[in-house]
């Protein structure tokens, strides 16, 4: 069952790169000069590829090894739900990162995380943030003297 | 020449500050490697401001240890979190951290550092014999020659990589990246979406930090624990690092294609030790026949790479101190240190202070063997990271890793550009497509369209031109070579069991 979410899968992310590979062809098609060349050269090439890889994926959808009921187990997706979550926690770093530059933003996201999705005490992942911090904080601007982004709510 | 041998040896062992100088430039060299983002292009420049009040000999130690250490300290981080610690080091990461799966982390970086000593080792010692011959070799190299080349690198790796299919769909992918930004030749904006971040394209460090580090930490989230399942803290051993040093000694053969690949890449100004990596790890992924596990622990994708990574800063001395050409960004802060002090890079320097540059030679010799016996020394300790609970590592890891992609160009966008190919690099793990085959071709990307584009103008539009030229032809029928392996391998397997099919 888990296989046959596979195969579906791969046949939309092959579609998907298809699609992606026309696009980027038939952008170049729009560069002057020389510019277009070697793009237009290497887009055919992808299309060519991208379209084989479909074919391959859709021959194996289609296989009558492959035709069982489509039933996602919940193996799948708790790893699905895990998946969501690992770039959840991405993109909320991002967002802090971009709103309080990395001074404030990385104790908060290494707290939240301990905190949140670790299930860690509230002593370790204080001890945890704030150590990170200050390694970050000596290397980087004390040692190397690098300026870091400070966020767009502290004046970056 | 041996008396400028020895006067640059007794200069050397004449004040013990020049051992201070060393050592020092051995540890900022095999800590910026270490650090991603950092590298030693950083290291030089951070250090050059010390070299003011310095006797030029004094600043070429300073600069060598440093030059001679960052790429075995960049392997550290790439076996054991799979984030190159700098660009050349990527090509480690395909079997090292593998390695770092399978507890086999103090093997990897024995083998790692040891085939790091005997490639400088290689690579220094082919430049002494080269520098009087350096131009002739050099020349060999014309643009259809150097388009070729990155041809066979792309090849040869996409055959190595298992899926042929999606090894290419990847490349292909890469080479696009690769397009994004201000064409100079043609004068135009590509793939920008008309966004002021892409105007000079991607840098290859957050690309990098994204694919590998940030990727398997999404990797690790899902999965849980650790790095490594297989043994326990206790289990680590010293002797794992003499292992790993024993099994360079036996891949002797891997050890000097990919030194003989490093020296001559690195020769080659504009190409660069990311190239060399590659094109060693792809190479010793060819020639492979016994027990090929290369990209799932292969202690010999680990030696291949390392060995031609360190062997390419002798070739990359050649152009540099022959001509004044540099190689690449290190090369060049290099070149602007020699020539802060008064020496002009270019056939005279050779002439005239001969045994300035054996103090450079010795000093970069001195700081390999000196980072590879701290690295071992050091990964008994280091291993433990393999250990620790993915809780702690991967908000640690995420956040240094994005660090070091802000701080290569200060610019906050480097950090979201290394999110994006941290999930792109997920899904590529996910969906089984090599990532490896997407760097290659990104890395070779500028370097094809460049000579294609060069050599189409000498050929005026006749692309047969290419196999005018004898060493494109050569890398060409190489190249084709490639291709053939896996139904060469397959039509051999046929022969041995006649009653199998080809795959």
């Amino acid at each position: 069952m888990e296989q046959s979410s596979n195969n579906r899968t791969s046949l939309a992310v092959a579609i998907l790169l298809l699609i992606m590979a026309i696009a980027v062809l038939v952008t170049a098609y729009d560069f002057r000069g020389g510019s277009g060349i070697f793009p237009r050269f290497i887009g055919w090439i992808f299309v060519g590829l991208t379209f084989t890889e479909c074919l391959i994926q859709l021959k194996v959808v289609l296989s009558p090894s492959a035709s069982s009921a489509f039933n996602e187990s919940t193996l799948v997706k708790n790893k699905i739900i895990k998946e969501f979550q690992g770039v959840f926690w991405i993109v909320f770093f991002l967002i802090l990162l971009y709103l309080t530059g990395f001074l404030i933003g990385i104790p908060l996201y290494i707290f939240s995380f301990l905190r949140l999705s670790a299930k860690r005490t509230y002593k370790q992942s204080i001890i945890m943030s704030v150590t990170a911090t200050i390694l970050v904080y000596v290397l980087f601007i004390q040692l190397l003297q690098y300026r870091l982004f400070q966020g767009i709510l502290f004046g970056a | 020449m041996f008396e400028s041998l020895l006067t640059a040896f007794s200069y050397l062992l004449s004040d013990g500050i020049n051992f201070i100088y060393l050592a020092l430039g051995v540890v900022v060299g095999v800590l910026f490697g270490i650090i991603p983002g950092l590298g030693g292009a950083t290291a030089i420049a951070l250090l050059l401001p010390l070299t003011f009040g310095m006797a030029p000999e004094q600043a070429i130690i300073l600069m060598g240890g440093v030059m001679g250490a960052v790429s075995a300290g960049g392997a550290v981080t790439a076996i054991l979190l799979n984030t190159p610690g700098t660009a050349p080091n990527a090509a480690t990461c395909f079997d090292g951290y593998p390695l770092t799966k399978q507890g086999k982390a103090g093997l990897a970086i024995g083998a790692a550092a040891s085939a790091s000593a005997i490639g400088g080792a290689f690579g220094l010692i082919i430049l002494v014999m080269v520098l009087p011959v350096a131009k002739t070799v050099v020349l060999w190299f014309g643009p259809p020659a150097f388009f070729m080349l990155a041809l066979l690198g792309l090849t040869s790796l996409t055959v190595s990589s298992g899926n042929m299919l999606r090894g290419l769909i990847a490349a292909c992918i890469g080479l696009f990246i690769g397009f994004v930004g201000y064409d100079e030749i043609g004068g135009t904006e590509r793939y920008t979406g008309g966004s002021d971040y892409l105007w000079d394209g991607l840098s290859i460090v957050p690309v990098l930090i994204g694919l590998f580090a940030i990727a398997e930490m999404l990797v690790l989230f899902v999965k849980g624990g650790s790095i490594t399942e297989a043994g326990s803290q206790s289990s680590i051993r010293f002797t794992d690092t003499l292992q790993g040093i024993k099994a360079t000694l036996k891949n002797i053969k891997i050890v000097m294609s990919g030194s003989v690949i490093g020296t001559l890449i690195g020769a080659v100004p504009g190409i660069g030790g990311v190239v060399a990596s590659f094109m060693s790890y792809s190479f010793a992924s060819q020639i492979t026949k016994d027990d090929n596990n290369f990209g799932k622990g292969d202690i010999r994708g680990v030696i291949a790479p390392e060995s031609a990574n360190n062997a390419k800063d002798g070739g990359g001395l050649i152009p540099t101190l022959a001509f004044g050409v540099p190689g690449t960004a290190e090369m060049a802060l290099f070149l602007g240190v020699l020539i802060l002090h008064g020496l002009n890079p270019g056939p005279m320097l050779l002439i005239e202070r001969e045994y300035t540059i054996f103090v450079l030679i010795l000093t970069m010799l001195g700081a390999t063997i000196l980072s590879t016996a701290f690295i071992c020394m050091a990964a008994y300790y280091l291993v433990r990271i393999a250990y620790i609970d993915s809780s702690i590592l991967i908000p640690s890891v995420i956040s240094v890793s994005l660090v070091g992609a802000y701080a290569v160009h200060n610019t906050i966008g480097d950090v979201f550009a290394a999110a994006f190919f941290g999930l792109l690099g997920y899904l590529m793990i996910r969906y089984d497509y090599p990532r490896i085959t997407l760097v290659i071709a990104l890395v070779l990307c500028s370097l094809m369209e460049r000579n294609y584009t060069q050599s189409m103008i000498m050929f005026e539009g006749n692309w047969t031109g290419f196999f005018s030229d004898n060493t494109a032809l050569v890398l060409f029928l190489c190249s084709i070579f490639a291709l053939c392996i896996p139904l060469l391998q397959a039509l051999i397997k046929k022969r041995k069991n006649p009653g199998g099919t080809i795959e």
